[in-house]
């Protein structure tokens, strides 16, 4: 139970705006997460945490600092072989559902089953998730068919096909109405008891982070609390 | 099938790139259809005329037709040299006096063999009979037509025939060569001497014997021996005549079609090339559009080669399309103009299948290619910045 799954070690990143200006987007995170845990970060704008999940989620690299996912250091790797990492150990649900509007929900599911390599049950696998989080009657419907409620458990069964270390939701409500992101949350906590699916979730809505067994604050690049 | 919906998310767009990559292959496929068919008529001849050695006046030019006429006498000085099999005499001529208006191909043409001599003759395998009878010995005033014939001159086996001013009866049709045979008409070397007598300028006339009249004498070499070192021989043994080796005779004709067929690709290119401009620009606007979904594919595992690779089969499907759809508006134009030129005998085109598929081939090839570069451009995105983008 208590295996770490994901471990930020003095982690910065600058950017390099020009010679004078250069930002401090993380100045120093460390940070554990344990498999199973259910976490938010929270943080005004301009704190870090898009560029902190960024990081953790293999989609950019750090300037310095180190990121283990799943026993493996992935702030080793070069930006062009993370792809591997995001298709095989990391599940994502956007804020815009993000999902590709010209295939169907099956479709879209079933495009992470064939990025991240396995492609053998790739439509058994996607099926199933899917009638999982309640959507067994919508698979042939295509994003512009479902509501916004609809369209993110698309996303979510989406980052939870490849049976990822970790899923991290950005602002995974901030598009739906209270009570679908409630459903949403509820579904992703459903997810986290049953299977032991660690989450981590980036958000600025206290309701939602007050669900949360954990809370980690960031503010000016620093862990705060 | 997940190709054919990122195509046709902008119908039009889709549909008028394809549109023009069908126009450069349907030039392509007409252009080519006619270059095909006249390599086939080309071709044919040379195995026609290609397995002996052709023997002319001196002052002869490099024509088949008629020319400057060549004693008989001349085959017996042929025949001594070591390595001819046989030596006889053909009287070629054109069948009109006077061509002139616009003619596609070999225009009709009048040949006199002897039959006895033209068994020997492997070229002759090529003509087979397909109804009524060959030339035979004896004939007087019979003639055998090329396939294209019958309908041209409006004539049938049993029905009679002008040559010259002369009837004829058509006693024989041969089969399709597809190449020059098609358009001629043979009869007896008496026959066609009388005839091209008749042709010469009265004062020339009295001073030449009919029986003695060869327009060329084709000379077959026996196994084993050089046709070129034959063709050498009687260059410097007989006098007043010019020996034309098959060879010789090939590259001549060779590098007077490869000019033709150079001009007549690099016509159909051009429409393509422009074709495949517009590849370019529709793919570099999908890539424009699709950012944000480039970005999501990123994000859930794509390698930066499977978005080039996605892109790159997506342009390629258009030039697939697009050649599909030239080939069939290319093919179909060409059967209808094949179908109305066909009355009068005269088969303009030939769509061969080296040429459908190497268009479709080639236009699928283009598309992918013109495909790369907004491809390799997709693929370098920075998925972060490709997500936020809308």
């Amino acid at each position: 139970m208590d295996e770490v799954i994901l471990e930020v070690k003095e982690l910065h990143k600058y950017y390099d705006l020009s010679k004078e200006n250069v930002v401090r987007a993380l100045q120093g995170i460390n940070l554990q997460i344990k498999k199973g845990e259910f976490t938010a970060i929270i943080g005004p704008s301009g704190s870090g945490k898009s560029t902190l999940m960024h990081i953790m989620g293999a989609l950019d690299t750090a300037t310095k600092g180190q990121v283990w996912l799943d026993r493996e250091e992935i702030s080793k790797e070069k930006i062009s072989g993370l792809y591997k990492i995001r298709g095989r150990k990391i599940g994502f649900i956007f804020q815009g559902y993000n999902l590709i509007p010209t295939l169907t929900a099956l479709e879209n599911v079933m495009l992470a089953v064939e990025y991240s390599g396995r492609k053998n049950n790739a439509k058994k696998e996607a099926t199933e998730i899917l009638t999982d989080v309640g959507l067994g009657k919508r698979l042939n419907h295509k994003p512009n068919e479902l509501s916004g409620g609809e369209q993110q458990r698309v996303a979510v069964a989406r980052a939870l096909v490849n049976k990822p270390a970790i899923i991290l939701a950005d602002e995974p409500t901030g598009e739906l109405d209270t009570q679908t992101s409630m459903e949403i949350i509820t579904l992703l906590k459903d997810l986290n008891k049953k299977e032991n699916q660690t989450f981590v979730l980036v958000t600025h809505n206290p309701e939602i982070a007050k669900t949360c067994r954990r809370i980690i604050k960031l503010r000016d690049g620093k862990i705060e609390s | 099938m997940k190709i054919i919906r990122n195509i046709f998310r902008r119908k039009i767009r889709g549909a008028l790139t394809i549109f023009g990559i069908a126009i450069g292959i349907f030039a392509l496929v007409v252009m080519g259809s006619l270059a095909e068919k006249l390599n086939k008529l080309v071709q044919g001849g040379l195995e026609y005329y290609g397995t002996r050695i052709t023997v002319q006046d001196a002052k002869s030019g490099m024509s088949f037709f008629g020319g400057t006429p060549l004693s008989i006498s001349k085959i017996d000085e042929i025949k001594k040299i070591e390595g001819v099999k046989n030596a006889y005499a053909s009287v070629e001529m054109l069948k009109e006096d006077d061509i002139s208006g616009v003619s596609f191909g070999v225009p009709d043409s009048i040949g006199g063999y002897d039959p006895d001599q033209m068994k020997d003759d492997p070229s002759a395998a090529m003509l087979t009979i397909a109804t009524g009878r060959d030339i035979q010995k004896n004939d007087i005033r019979k003639a055998v037509l090329g396939s294209d014939m019958p309908k041209k001159l409006n004539a049938k086996v049993g029905g009679t025939i002008k040559l010259k001013g002369k009837d004829f009866e058509v006693v024989g049709v041969y089969d399709k060569t597809f190449s020059a045979p098609d358009n001629s008409i043979s009869i007896n070397l008496p026959d066609a001497q009388e005839l091209y007598l008749n042709t010469l300028p009265a004062a020339f006339r009295s001073s030449v014997k009919k029986e003695d009249i060869a327009t060329s004498i084709s000379v077959l070499v026996k196994d084993g021996f050089d046709p070129n070192e034959i063709t050498k021989q009687i260059n410097e043994k007989v006098k007043d005549v010019k020996a034309l080796a098959p060879d010789e005779f090939k590259k001549q004709i060779a590098s007077s079609v490869a000019i033709f067929n150079l001009i007549i690709y690099a016509v159909g290119l051009i429409a393509l090339i422009v074709g495949s401009f517009s590849i370019i620009n529709t793919m570099i606007m999908s890539v424009t559009e699709r950012i944000r979904e480039i970005g999501i594919k990123k994000a859930i595992g794509a390698s930066n080669f499977r978005i080039l690779r996605e892109f790159v089969l997506e342009a390629a499907v258009m030039g697939l399309l697009g050649g599909l759809m030239g080939l069939l508006l290319g093919w179909g134009t060409v059967r209808i103009i094949n179908a109305i030129t066909a009355s009068s005998g005269q088969i303009i085109f030939l769509t061969t299948p080296r040429l459908a598929i190497g268009s479709v081939a080639f236009s699928t090839f283009l598309g992918a290619f013109a495909g790369l570069y907004p491809a390799w451009y997709a693929s370098r995105l920075n998925p972060i910045q490709a997500l936020r983008s809308e």
